[in-house]
């Protein structure tokens, strides 16, 4: 943790809520790096945004997950030095997409490294909780790398109290929009979902303007969730029961680029009942990926790090009451 | 076949599931409010064990001045049982930073023999290292926190200096809250332990007696040792295997229960 900086400030690359992040440049090396400066605030300290990106970031080494290298740490600012990436997909697809819209086989290989990269999240004990293009970085080596913590939190200590202002509103699954603070994995699953759609067509696929208008244009596509299609919906604290009815479509005519074997993925990652949405690790052994199965090795897919998540799902709530 | 009515203690042991271990600690600990003491005393113990000052001879006082820190510090903080336990993964650490601290503390005292006139470094008191730890918790754990200012009404530190103590803690823990979920587990089954030390009694309040003293030097022997066997990268291997070793022979224990008798 350096006290000094030895990396020069380049052009602004973004402003988020709560950092600004510059290009910069290695003063000993010449790499680029991206500085995202965080400001503190003399009243609050070190945001708790700040301390699970780092924290959580200096856990997760990974190929698909941005890498951070250093923590600035100066009086009133607190700058985190990343890896280096071109530009974000959002900014990808507008610039070298068809009206947005992808190469078939740019979807399937970013895909592939997203969900690599969240599983590697999960395994870790990890919720993104905020995935979607902006936050998706890419290179010009083609690879794709998650990017932004500042949403993410640790699940394998035992939490009930999940907040559900989580992810931004078009990639937020339908149980999380409904009230649930139960949620987990299958949070970054509904994401993965959408911007698996929006890689293809090149639109959102849910570009709802309140959390009652994503609701219904989720349902306008995938039909309103009922009893029978998903037991337990109603006891969800925003559920209603005046809710418009709606049909559910065929992902297939609202995303027609995908081919079939694609669609019986897309379909499997935006499942509405959130126990039915596949795991990252399953939706990797999807025969759609065939061609890359080589890339993932045996000791990847096997190690079984599932037995923290049934834990967790298990140990729900335990030691949660206030003590004292 | 007979099944033995009640669980030994070597039964308990058996099952190596923390949250068995929980369980049974709660169950062992009869009500909310004997879990509660017990947690608040071993906390005392670990806080004078990590600072080097507890008092093999007469500990009860300082214990008890701790306990009510600690009680009121989790009480209007609304702090968790599980915010309670990450804050004091976070302490343990810290502890060879505590040490350092101390040491160089006693150097310059003996050396130069100048009053410092910097800031004195928060390390250097339990009660505040404690607490920038309950708030480092909260934010790591939480979704929603209290504000600076709220915590400054809770302590009665100004909002500057819980900041202050907030950064330098932060970056002797090199910015690392995460807490894997094994790691944690057995962090928890290692508090649970102490616990059922401690609710072996019927207690229904935190004052110490002097007459424990014997029991108190055990606990605090053994967080004492607990601590000496952390491995440098904190991942608390070590401590487990001496645990699973405390805690096999926690029959013995019931030959020397602890007594926190009411007011």
């Amino acid at each position: 943790m350096a006290g000094q900086s030895h990396f020069q400030q380049l052009e602004k690359l973004g402003e988020g809520t709560y950092a600004t992040v510059y290009k910069g440049r290695d003063a000993y090396t010449g790499s680029l790096v991206a500085l995202k400066e965080i400001n503190l605030d003399s009243e609050e300290g070190t945001p708790s945004t700040a301390i699970r990106e780092i924290s959580l970031m200096k856990e997760l080494k990974h190929e698909n997950i941005v890498t951070l290298y250093d923590v600035i740490h100066t009086e009133n600012k607190l700058t985190l030095v990343f890896e280096h990436m071109d530009r974000d997909l959002k900014k990808y697809m507008d610039t070298y997409g068809n009206r947005g819209a992808l190469d078939p086989k740019i979807v399937k290989s970013y895909m592939f490294q997203l969900l690599k990269g969240i599983m590697f999240c999960h395994d870790n004990c990890v919720l993104h909780r905020d995935l979607k293009p902006q936050n998706l970085l890419i290179n010009s080596k083609g690879e794709l790398k998650i990017g932004d913590f500042g949403l993410a939190r640790a699940f394998g200590i035992p939490v009930n109290t999940f907040s559900n202002e989580v992810v931004t509103l078009w990639y937020r699954a339908p149980d999380v929009l409904m009230g649930s603070r139960n949620y987990n994995t299958s949070i970054d699953i509904w994401s993965a979902g959408c911007i698996m759609a929006e890689m293809f067509t090149g639109r959102p696929l849910f570009p709802g303007s309140s959390n009652d208008d994503q609701l219904l244009t989720i349902f306008k596509i995938m039909g309103t969730p009922t009893e029978r299609t998903w037991p337990g919906v109603s006891q969800l604290p925003n559920y209603r029961h005046n809710f418009d009815m709606y049909i559910s479509q065929d992902l297939g005519t609202i995303v027609p680029q995908v081919d079939p074997i694609g669609l019986k993925l897309l379909n499997q990652l935006l499942q509405m009942k959130p126990e039915n949405r596949v795991s990252a690790r399953a939706a990797l052994t999807s025969p759609w990926f065939s061609e890359y199965s080589s890339q993932l090795g045996n000791n990847q897919m096997n190690n079984s790090d599932t037995q923290y998540q049934n834990q967790y799902q298990d140990g729900r709530g335990r030691g949660m009451h206030q003590i004292a | 076949m007979i099944q033995p009515s009640s669980a030994s203690a070597s039964d308990l042991v058996a099952s190596t599931s923390p949250q068995d271990l929980f369980k049974k600690a709660k169950a062992s600990a009869e009500s909310k409010q004997t879990l509660v003491n017990s947690l608040v005393c071993s906390t005392s113990i670990l806080l004078s064990t990590l600072w080097a000052d507890f008092d093999t001879s007469s500990a009860s006082d300082s214990l008890n001045a701790l306990n009510t820190f600690i009680i009121s510090s989790l009480r209007r903080s609304r702090s968790s049982n599980l915010t309670l336990q990450v804050a004091l993964y976070y302490l343990v650490r810290l502890s060879n930073h505590i040490k350092a601290c101390i040491l160089k503390k006693f150097h310059n005292k003996h050396l130069y023999n100048a009053k410092s006139k910097t800031k004195a470094n928060v390390l250097l008191c339990k009660k505040r290292t404690f607490l920038t730890c309950l708030i480092l918790a909260s934010k790591f754990v939480q979704d929603k926190n209290y504000s600076m200012k709220s915590w400054s009404i809770i302590s009665g530190l100004p909002v500057k200096e819980l900041v202050h103590n907030e950064t330098v803690v932060l970056n002797h823990l090199s910015f690392n809250l995460y807490v894997k979920g094994e790691v944690f587990t057995e962090w928890s089954s290692i508090i649970s332990y102490f616990i059922m030390m401690f609710s072996k009694s019927n207690s229904t309040s935190t004052l110490i007696k002097p007459q424990q003293q014997t029991s108190l030097n055990k606990i605090n022997s053994q967080w004492k040792l607990i601590i000496d066997n952390l491995d440098p990268t904190f991942k608390l291997s070590k401590s487990i295997n001496y645990f699973n070793l405390l805690v096999s022979n926690l029959q013995n224990l019931e030959s020397a229960p602890i007594f926190i008798e009411s007011y």
